[in-house]
């Protein structure tokens, strides 16, 4: 080790020596530090994270009684969805409840995007709508998670084996939907208050971009997967999974181009679980198709979709009834088309036809206990429709 | 002290965080803009602490560090920690610049996963829950290396380091995957200027 020269240069050449700085005592103490520890540290990293128990997490899905193969359309008195309040609604979500009853959250206020859009809910008791409830405002997710947020957008009802009913939002703190992110609420007393949870970190970088959509896929043993989806530049659909207590724990990149989203899932059996994408690719959009288990590779269907969001429920054979706008541009028309297991449509019924410009769209499909097959569907952004129809022949 | 009440405190703790967050990077951000004048550590402390208690101060409603939130709620415990770290080192460099390298290498890889640019999931290996066997393998590697590496210039900071992937094995971190407890913007940011820094200083030592 060379000696330093009393004169402030270094004995070795002719440079001038810093001037010792605060630290550097910390510095030198910790140069003395024996040379084992080198080892032990990085090896005490290694064994963190090897440590890690590697149990599969459970992804057998609980199985969802089948769609009747011939529908019919109920009573057209029920063809209105929960009354609105606001100029502007959107992004309905439904989850069934015992008994036939349903239980709705959507996202209204001046326009989509507008800080003053919330979060309202509605239940329908097999009859009629309630009056509907702003359950969150962006103010309530602010002050639950300690941080700020501008505004909300599209809302995911889920109910828990335990009964615990769950609600992800999707939240916006600076700039659009390209930088949202997904926040979780939780209620214990069947919808009519939510506590904050946590907002899902879902990536090391400003956490943007993950937006949420579709209902999820209960699962065996009590967790759950929900389908969301990240749409900064790429878009792609991601599997969230949540265990038993309702805790995040797992973030999967599902396959495909780098242009769908939206998946929504369809769950044939335990192990056959099928999700329908929304496509947002400018030349020839088409419904794609993806499995969970990975078994086939993520296809694109020979039906057309002009970038909007899709439903669908399983039903017998493999078949299942998917809701969708069949035009290749424009969303004025809405069906309802029964798919054979080979993704070939059987039987189509056409839910709204409106002129050019009109829209509806966002459409979910929910099964209730009585048989009932619900489709709820934004109405030109003012209002929702529901549709219901039971099985043909009752 | 029983399960019930760590559990509770776990989730103050984690439900503090973003203000937290707020707090260290808005004392940090003091101290670093001051360190001309701030020269004695113990001087750097106390004005740290004043003014990261800003972020308590309640506007609108809301502490003024959940304004800030958009930002620092994503910082990862490494930065935090680091952060904490420079309060007490002053104008040092924390690492050498291997660190950096590294570090920025990794925060690509994750970005690039994270844009659907890459095949290879690496985004997903950091998950405590269902890890694969490579996954893990390579995590593990990765996170030896960069410790290793951060030993061989400032052995305690390693040590502190080491605290992120602690947490995150003891699912006491805010997120359940291990490179949002390393990797973050600002930090990426950081291992580019900290290379930046150390070739110039490289540069500077040859012709100097």
């Amino acid at each position: 080790m060379t000696k330093p020269a009393k004169d402030g240069k270094s004995a070795s050449g002719g440079r001038p020596r810093q001037a010792a700085r605060p630290g550097d005592r910390t510095a030198a103490k910790e140069a003395k530090i024996h040379p084992a520890f080198l080892l032990i540290l990085p090896l005490f990293a290694l064994l963190l994270v090897m440590s890690a128990p590697r149990d599969a997490l459970p992804s057998r899905a609980e199985v969802p009684p089948k769609a009747p193969a011939k529908l019919v359309a109920e009573s057209e008195l029920l063809h209105r969805g929960p009354t609105v309040s606001t100029p502007s609604v959107h992004a309905i979500t439904v989850t069934a409840l015992a008994g036939g009853r349903l239980l709705a959250a959507w996202f209204g206020g001046t326009r989509e995007g507008a800080i003053d859009v919330s979060i309202s809910t509605a239940l329908f008791d097999g009859r009629q709508w309630s009056q509907p409830r702003v359950v969150l405002r962006p103010e309530d997710v602010s002050n639950g998670s300690q941080q700020w947020v501008r505004k909300l957008g599209n809302p995911v009802l889920h109910v828990d084996r335990s009964g615990y009913v769950h609600l992800f939002v999707t939240s916006v703190a600076i700039g659009g939907w390209a930088t949202a992110m997904i926040e979780h609420f939780r209620s214990a007393d069947g919808g009519q208050s939510f506590e904050h949870q946590e907002r899902l970190a879902l990536s090391p970088f400003l956490n943007l971009s993950h937006l949420v959509r579709a209902p999820a896929v209960a699962l065996k043993g009590g967790g759950f997967i929900l389908p969301v989806y990240f749409e900064l530049g790429s878009k792609y659909g991601v599997l969230l999974r949540f265990n038993a207590q309702g805790r995040f724990v797992h973030r999967e990149r599902m396959d495909g181009p780098p242009h769908l989203l939206q998946p929504w899932a369809v769950v044939h059996d335990e192990r056959m679980v099928e999700f329908y994408f929304r496509d947002a690719a400018e030349l020839d959009p088409r419904v794609w198709l993806g499995r969970l288990d990975r078994s086939e590779p993520t296809r694109a269907l020979l039906i057309k979709n002009p970038d909007s969001a899709v439903a669908a429920i399983p039903s017998f054979d493999g078949a299942s009834w998917l809701v969708r706008n069949p035009e290749s541009r424009g969303r004025e028309t809405l069906v309802l088309q029964r798919m054979n297991a080979l993704q070939q449509p059987t039987d189509t019924m056409v839910l709204a036809k409106g002129r050019e410009g009109d829209e509806f769209s966002y459409p979910v499909i929910a099964q209730t206990d009585d048989g009932r097959i619900h489709v709820l569907y934004t109405d030109r952004r003012k209002a929702f429709a529901h549709r219901v129809f039971r099985a043909q022949g009752l | 002290m029983n399960i019930e009440t760590l559990e509770v405190l776990h989730r103050l703790l984690l439900q503090s965080m973003p203000l937290i967050a707020s707090a260290i990077s808005l004392g940090w951000l003091f101290v670093r803009l001051s360190l001309r004048w701030l020269t004695k550590a113990w001087l750097r402390w106390p004005s740290a602490l004043l003014i990261g208690a800003i972020a308590w101060i309640p506007f609108q409603g809301l502490p003024l560090g959940a304004y800030l939130s958009p930002l620092t709620a994503s910082l990862s415990l490494l930065s935090l920690l680091l952060m904490l770290a420079s309060v007490q080192l002053g104008q040092q460099r924390l690492f050498p610049a291997s660190v950096w390298v590294l570090l920025g290498l990794l925060s690509l890889a994750v970005g690039l996963d994270l844009f659907a640019v890459f095949p290879w999931r690496i985004l997903q290996w950091g998950y405590l829950a269902d890890a694969s066997r490579t996954g893990q393998i390579l995590t593990a590697l990765i996170l030896s290396l960069l410790i290793f590496l951060i030993a061989l210039k400032r052995p305690l900071l390693a040590g502190l380091c080491l605290l992120p992937a602690v947490f995150w094995r003891l699912e006491w971190s805010p997120s359940p995957n291990l490179w949002d407890t390393y990797l973050d913007l600002p930090l990426a940011i950081a291992s580019l200027i900290g290379l930046i820094n150390h070739f110039k200083s490289t540069k500077g030592d040859q012709h100097g």
